[in-house]
């Protein structure tokens, strides 16, 4: 066991090295920071200065080797754009979007969990119908448009929410609920489905002729036994949208690392885009981790 | 999980804005990573560095003349050198005097870092500051420089030197201290505020009437749009709402115009380095000119905001005499004779490149297409970087763009780099254009340079070699509790805004 | 194959068929050329406001472009870029699943790595990267689309496969000497089919909604091509003014989508064994 967990170890860092050279070597080749960086009106030579000053012009394995020198040391290297340090840039954004995808997690948990239950446990009815109606719309939702028509309503013709930004428990609410109705459809059916499951299985009927409650039965043990799926698709879904909260926070004026994703590919300002790839992809590459390895205890022919 | 969450939301104070917080918020397009207007090519810094901090010299937007401001007075003592009067009763917002030192340390900071740092590059003419006495400094240029004054009244915010030297540029960039009406608060979440510095020494820029200054990134217009309905804000930054949307903009809000330097520009291969060769003849070049329908494009697509002008520069530039232009009136069917008589009675099939104001750049498409012009409209939104590498290399058949002039309102800080033999962006030989616009740049005498650039002005638009579509006009969206309107230098004074009774 | 007991099935069926008829006939359907343009008749609204007429139904765009034949034509996109998505990654994922799931050892370290890899890098940035490298395109979006999708494919057949491999024919087959690829083509491909085909489902329509996240961004296909997302993104902006801009290839998108998950949840209950009664 130890050994498949300190494999699967290994290969996380190996992906994570992938990453960021597939990054970096993107990045490279497609645009030339010092030409982003300059004033549109900057001549050629500014440029090449430029380019000389920063460092640019040096080959791609020694610019790519001094970045991951200084990440093993702890320095992330300077913002191009800004020239602030890439660690004084990103804590303070990755708490944003933590914010907002916690809050969005937390909204879908309290209503699509309890929405596929009542699914499942009413399966058939037009209870089933209308939840997976809901979800399936969901799916189906481009969540830019869905963001764009909830302030328009919310915001300018009842004024009840503001437009954009972040500062109090008001502005993560059209956020959260934008982020997370793309991650209700499938906690809700993932829920459904877990528990019609447990529910067809012979110790809820046993329960059921034992003549316990039905909610007790329901809540107790379905529920308990359905949780692990939900959980860790939940978990995973954390990672998605911590990294692709992108066109959320673009709508939103959401100050998070989405948002920063955006503007630092754009001036490919490279120190930024390789630190909130490396930062984002580990996320997920953690929990992708978690995941894999709870299902190898579960079952040993996953391994290899 | 769910304690903290609600924890959290409880700790966050609300935000305020509004004539009741005498808290005038403004929303800017885009993300504000620096305020270091020196380490940025970004606008908004500079604009921000205005409010927060001082300049030597003022430039007056109305009238375009130079104003003592933190400098009494100047002189030229021999052309490269300019001698400088210090005032001697202004602090900065951390409680250190100003001083000659500062303008030293300044200066210095951005030679130092003249080819690192993107917003020191029209200062590149500085070869050194002498501190001469208390109040008294020499400012050395490596060459006669007729912008001098120009460059150090628009980009030359005066840092503190103790200041600067303990924390360094970057220190400056995320916490910046000045001499200016408005002091640096804090900054976070796309959110800076300032409040108003009250021992400002007023200066050519006067007294901030209103008491805070919040300046918020709204990248989505449609946003803006909505917090200036909704009183979230209260100034929408010139140029950050769109001529269509001008008509949304009522009830509490209204719209607010000025006239930019800014121009747009078509421009074609004369010399055939692009490999098409099509525009090599003055005649084709002319049609081109006579094609385009510049004033439907300024009434129906920008909605009448903008101007066409006939020169290759802005008319309100020094130098830019509208005069010395042949101006070319909307005629399809003269366009199409002149390219029947140079060869192509059928037309042509040509690229062009473009990558702003795509609508613009779509109707250019049109106007073309009906004269038989055919073109395939290479786009390149969002990476002017790259569009303008191939700019500079002489690739682009035909581009479509506009130029800002840096603020200079110098006919130089366009002409010379369009159209001297080897200007950056330059798709012409000529030896008389060259030699004129070279000269203009060598002396200081005014009439001289007139006369110059009227003669540059009379070749490049008798030989068709641009087509000069319009100079911008750009919109605010401003609060009715406010009384501001923004400046055609594009520098945003909000030191001048005071509330409505 | 049992057929469609789902009724929602049925509709996700009929919704994709009506738009892939509107696809094919657009040329036919569309009114107008969509990439006309007619500054005179800029920002008309649809046919049933004051202000609007009959030649241009559902309104114009701030180039005169009528709404309702981009509207037609975007269809072609959508179908086009998502369809060739889909086919890619499905071909890419399912070959390398089917290799690394039956193979095993170093040859699957290697493979799952890479599926690792993929999956774990942020959708949005890796699109964004891709575009920004090689330019806004159809061909260069679709190849950002497979390269974000393969991953999914991937992993469901690799899952699958070494659940089968060890089945009995399996090893009959083996032992009786059939070469690797008949094996696969024969005994495993096909039971993994069904896996695929619900797998292809749910990412038809998730690369067309992310075509239209990337054209909103600004990277999606160049301005003169009709799609849904791009008219979403030069349309964002007059949400206040002109509603339909943004509302319209809005819906477009979400019923379109829609469908094909229905579509998908179909084929899902068709070929689940559990649901047969």
């Amino acid at each position: 066991m130890t050994s498949y967990i300190s494999g699967r170890l290994g290969q996380a860092l190996l992906i994570a090295l992938i990453i960021s050279l597939v990054t970096f070597l993107l990045l490279f080749v497609a645009k030339d920071p010092a030409r982003a960086l300059a004033s549109p009106e900057a001549t050629a030579e500014e440029i090449a200065a430029l380019r000389r000053g920063l460092g640019l012009d040096q080959p791609l394995y020694v610019q790519y080797g001094r970045w991951l020198a200084g990440v093993v040391r702890g320095d992330f290297g300077v913002s191009l754009y800004s020239r602030q340090p890439v660690t004084a840039l990103l804590p303070a954004r990755i708490r944003a979007s933590a914010q907002l995808a916690g809050s969005a997690i937390f909204l879908v948990t309290i209503i699509g969990i309890p929405l596929g239950i009542l699914a499942a446990v009413y399966r058939g009815t037009i209870i089933d119908t209308v939840v997976t109606a809901l979800a399936v719309a969901g799916q189906a939702m481009p969540i830019f448009w869905l963001g764009l028509m909830l302030v328009i309503v919310f915001s300018v013709q009842l004024g009840w929410l503001p437009v954009s930004g972040r500062g109090t428990w008001q502005h993560v609410v059209l956020p959260a609920v934008t982020l997370g109705y793309s991650v209700l459809p499938l906690t809700m059916r993932l829920t459904r489905s877990s528990m019609l499951e447990v529910l067809a299985q012979d110790y809820i009927r046993t329960a059921h002729a034992k003549g316990l409650q039905r909610r007790r039965v329901y809540l107790k043990h379905a529920l308990r036994n359905s949780a692990t799926p939900i959980i860790l698709a939940l978990g995973l879904q954390f990672g998605a949208l911590l990294g692709g909260a992108v066109v959320t926070e673009t709508v939103f004026a959401y100050p998070g690392i989405g948002e920063l994703a955006v503007i630092a590919v754009t001036t490919a300002d490279l120190p930024v885009v390789q630190a909130i790839v490396l930062f984002a992809a580990s996320v997920v590459i953690v929990a992708n981790l978690l995941a894999d390895v709870l299902a190898a205890v579960v079952d040993p022919r996953v391994r290899y | 999980m769910k304690r903290w969450l609600i924890a959290l939301f409880c700790l966050l104070p609300l935000a305020a804005a509004g004539p009741e917080d005498d808290t005038m918020t403004v929303a800017f397009e885009r993300v504000m990573l620096t305020l270091d207007s020196y380490a940025t090519s970004e606008r908004l810094a500079l604009i921000l560095a205005h409010n927060w901090g001082d300049t030597l010299i003022h430039r007056n937007p109305e009238t375009g003349d130079f104003e003592p401001h933190l400098a009494t007075d100047w002189r030229f003592i021999d052309p490269q050198t300019l001698e400088v009067d210090l005032r001697t009763d202004v602090t900065f917002h951390n409680g250190e005097a100003f001083g000659p030192d500062d303008v030293q340390a300044t200066l210095e900071y951005v030679m130092a870092n003249i080819e690192t740092l993107p917003g020191t590059r029209v200062l590149a003419w500085l070869d050194g500051v002498d501190i001469i006495d208390e109040d008294t400094v020499h400012i050395r240029a490596s060459a006669v420089t007729p912008t001098m004054l120009e460059t150090l009244a628009l980009v030359a915010a005066m840092y503190p030197a103790g200041y600067l030297a303990e924390v360094g540029g970057e220190g400056i960039g995320s916490a910046p201290v000045g001499t200016g009406p408005y002091a640096f608060v804090s900054s976070s979440d796309n959110t800076i505020t300032f409040e108003a510095f009250a021992d400002y020494f007023g200066g050519a820029k006067g007294q901030p009437s209103i008491g805070n200054l919040v300046i918020r990134t709204l990248p989505e217009e449609a946003s803006r749009i909505a917090a200036l309905r909704t009183g979230e804000i209260d100034i929408a930054r010139s140029g950050s709402i769109s001529p269509d949307q001008v008509a949304t903009l009522r009830g509490n809000v209204r719209a607010e115009a000025a006239d930019i330097l800014r121009v747009w520009y078509f421009q074609m291969d004369t010399l055939g380095t692009s490999g098409t060769d099509v525009f090599t003849d003055v005649r084709v070049r002319q049609a081109v000119n006579h094609a385009i329908n510049r004033e439907e494009i300024v009434n129906i697509l920008l909605n009448g905001f903008g101007t066409v002008i006939n020169t290759p520069c802005n008319p309100v530039q020094f130098g830019c005499d509208p005069e010395a232009a042949t101006a070319y009136e909307y005629n399809p069917e003269r366009a199409m004779e002149l390219l029947a008589e140079a060869g192509y009675p059928d037309g042509f099939s040509v690229d062009v490149f473009g990558y702003r104001d795509q609508q613009v750049a779509q109707a250019i498409q049109g106007y073309l297409a009906q004269v038989g012009i055919d073109t395939e409209l290479q786009w390149f939104g969002g990476q002017y970087d790259v569009v303008s590498q191939r700019q500079g290399a002489g690739e682009t058949p035909s581009f479509f763009g506009s130029w800002g002039s840096s603020s200079i309102y110098d006919a130089s800080a366009i002409m010379n780099i369009f159209f001297e033999d080897d200007g950056t962006y330059a798709f012409t030989e000529s030896e008389a254009l060259d030699d004129a616009l070279e000269m203009a740049l060598e002396t200081v005498d005014l009439e001289q340079r007139r006369t110059l650039y009227a003669q540059a002005i009379d070749e490049i638009t008798s030989q068709a070699y641009w087509v000069p579509l319009y100079a911008g006009r750009v919109v605010a969206g401003v609060s009715e509790a406010l009384e501001w309107s923004p400046s055609s230098d594009e520098i945003e004074r909000y030191y001048l805004a005071t509330w409505r009774e | 194959m049992r057929r469609f007991r789902s009724r929602s099935g049925r509709v996700g069926l009929v919704g994709f068929v009506f738009i892939l008829l509107v696809a094919v006939t657009a040329p036919l359907l569309a009114p107008h050329d969509p990439q006309e343009q007619a500054i005179v008749y800029r920002l008309r609204p649809p046919a049933w406001m004051t202000q609007g007429s009959s030649e241009f139904v559902l309104g114009t765009d701030q180039l005169g472009r009528d709404t309702l034949s981009r509207l037609i034509y975007g269809a072609r996109i959508s179908l086009l870029v998502g369809g060739a998505a889909v086919l890619g990654a499905g071909v890419v994922g399912v070959l390398l699943g089917l290799i690394a799931g039956y193979f095993g050892g170093r040859i699957d370290y290697a493979i799952s790595t890479l599926i690792n890899a993929a999956w774990s890098f942020p959708f949005i940035l890796l699109a964004l990267i891709i575009v920004a490298v090689l330019g806004s395109s159809v061909t260069n979006l679709i190849i950002a689309l497979i390269a974000t999708s393969w991953a999914s494919f991937a992993r469901i057949v690799r899952g699958e496969v070494i659940s089968l491999r060890d089945r009995e024919y399996i090893d009959a087959a083996r032992a009786l000497g059939a070469p690797v690829v008949l094996i696969i083509a024969k005994h495993i491909l096909p039971n993994v089919l069904s896996s695929i085909l619900v797998m292809a489902s749910i990412e038809f329509a998730r690369a067309i909604l992310r075509e239209s996240f990337l054209s909103f961004l600004g990277l999606g296909v160049p301005p003169s091509v009709p799609s849904w997302g791009g008219m979403l993104s030069e349309g964002r902006s007059y949400i206040f003014s002109h509603w339909w801009l943004v509302t319209l290839p809005g819906i477009a998108i979400f019923v379109t989508s829609l469908s094909i998950n229905l579509l998908g949840d179909g084929l899902r209950d068709a070929f689940d064994p559990r649901l047969r009664r």
